[in-house]
């Protein structure tokens, strides 16, 4: 008989047996950790995920900080060019400003050293040609300037027609007023009593004359009624000297501004660039 | 064991009355030393990390092998089956590869264990079906498609049974006999290429006993599993 009944019954026994071992020794365990394992590895994957979500979310941040930082540099350095231009018109112009500023004190300056070497050329002129000329009328012609030059006025006094003689007085409401004769040398007792004289015939007995000496005057004798002026003496020579001599200075002045002129304008040129 | 002895229950080492102490129980006995013993050893430092020992590595991938082919088969999860179709492979693959082992007689040559194995699975095959559709239900299938089939599905479910003992009995029975055979006639090559090709057909046989089981079973069950599915797609169709 191939069947034996004892052994069919101790297989079937035997494999329950099997059956029970082999799922407490294999496919227990087995299975438990293919399952621990997949859900450690679902575990990893879902923390991946949540990982690369951060990270996309931090890379998003990040992008959006660098445009934004972009942007700020943009406008920072909008401004920073804005801000520069500003300052360099605002330079520019104090540069202007203060080139204008100098230059104008430098005409003043000028203009004062000018006045102040007119003035004192007036002076060294009148008295050297003053000294000059009663030298010359003293050494060549034996005469006084002052004499000649009251003597002079004196044939001019003379000499004027009587509307002239109205015209000369004719601010004078006061037949009392007094007239100022004005010299720069004393007059002697005949020179005044000359030209009171003169005056008195011409005009009025009654006007009243003073005189004054004036070191500072130019050389010469002036003739003061109310409201009146006659000069004698050197103003108009003098003043056309002056006139010539303003004439040379500005001249030169013009030389050297033109000269001087040229490099402000290439230090503007350069300011502008 | 002789050529003569066509059984390993022929091989009595030791009897007493009805109990005897033969090759087959012997050698079952050895085969389920080794597995437990393997997969004991094996499995006490299991791992579930991704580094893990290489014989792990080789225990998951058959599991996982049997775990899958019982899906595909069942259409289910593998659960219940596992134990029970994974052992009955396991247990045969194993006694039909040591064949190669000289003077070791696997003890799926012998009749007995076949029967023993194919009664098991004739037993689980109602028990499964029992646990999934009920008693009734289950019962209901030998009448499936009309009353006059329930003699010839009877039939079925013996002759069936018959068939599998007695098919691996005799492919596993030929197979050692043929090497012995060609032992005595050609003793240096043909022995060689017959226990190679016994490995293969060993192997095989293992396969189909333990498919053929799995199909037993989910026929059993797949009538009530169909039925749910086809309620389910029901159930979607009237949410739908």
């Amino acid at each position: 008989m191939l069947i034996d009944g004892f052994t069919v019954i101790v297989q079937i026994i035997n494999f329950l047996v099997l059956v029970a071992l082999l799922k407490f020794f294999l496919y227990g365990p087995i299975l438990g950790a293919m399952d621990a394992r997949e859900r450690k590895i679902a575990a990893r994957l879902e923390a991946a995920k949540a990982e690369e979500r951060e990270a996309k979310k931090q890379a998003s941040a990040f992008r959006k900080k660098n445009e934004d930082w972009a942007q700020q540099q943009e406008s920072l350095f909008a401004k920073a060019a804005q801000t520069a231009d500003a300052q360099k018109t605002k330079m520019i112009q104090e540069a202007h400003a203060e080139v204008d500023g100098l230059r104008a004190k430098w005409q003043t300056s000028m203009e004062q050293q000018k006045k102040a070497f007119l003035e004192d050329l007036r002076h060294r002129v009148i008295h050297q040609v003053y000294a000059t000329a009663r030298r010359v009328l003293h050494d060549l012609a034996n005469q006084d300037l002052e004499t000649q030059m009251f003597s002079a006025l004196m044939t001019h006094l003379e000499g004027m027609s009587g509307k002239e003689w109205k015209s000369f007085i004719e601010g004078m409401t006061d037949q009392n007023a007094k007239i100022i004769i004005e010299s720069v040398f004393e007059l002697s007792a005949t020179q005044r009593a000359q030209i009171t004289k003169l005056m008195h015939d011409h005009l009025s007995e009654d006007i009243h004359l003073v005189f004054e000496t004036c070191a500072d005057s130019i050389c010469g004798i002036t003739i003061r009624p109310p409201g009146k002026k006659m000069a004698w003496h050197l103003d108009d020579y003098l003043t056309a000297l002056e006139t010539e001599i303003k004439k040379a200075v500005e001249s030169a002045q013009g030389v050297k501004r033109r000269g001087k002129h040229k490099p402000v304008m290439k230090h503007h040129d350069t300011l502008e660039s | 064991m002789d050529i003569t002895d066509i059984t390993p229950d022929q091989v009595v080492f030791w009897q007493w009355g009805v109990f005897s102490l033969n090759a087959t129980l012997l050698y079952t006995w050895g085969v389920m030393l080794f597995l437990t013993l393997g997969a004991w050893c094996i499995t006490r430092r299991i791992s579930s990390d991704v580094q893990i020992p290489r014989w792990q590595n080789l225990l998951e991938i058959i599991v996982a092998a049997i775990d899958e082919q019982i899906h595909e088969v069942s259409g289910e999860k593998s659960g219940p089956y596992l134990p029970f179709i994974g052992t009955i492979f396991i247990f045969i693959a194993v006694s039909n590869l040591l064949a190669v082992v000289p003077g070791f007689i696997p003890p799926t040559g012998s009749l007995s264990t076949t029967t023993a194995l194919a009664l098991a699975v004739f037993v689980s095959v109602p028990l499964f079906g029992i646990s999934r559709q009920g008693f009734g239900g289950y019962l209901k299938n030998y009448i499936q498609p009309t009353l006059f089939m329930l003699p010839f599905n009877i039939m079925g479910e013996f002759s069936r049974t018959l068939a599998l003992a007695v098919r691996l009995f005799g492919n596993v029975m030929s197979g050692v006999k043929i090497g012995a055979i060609l032992l005595a006639i050609a003793p240096l090559f043909f022995p060689i290429i017959m226990q190679i090709l016994g490995l293969l057909t060993g192997l095989i046989q293992a396969y189909i006993f333990a498919i053929l089981a799995l199909v037993y079973i989910a026929s059993a069950t797949r009538a009530h599993h169909e039925k749910e599915t086809e309620t389910f797609k029901k159930g979607e169709k009237t949410d739908g």
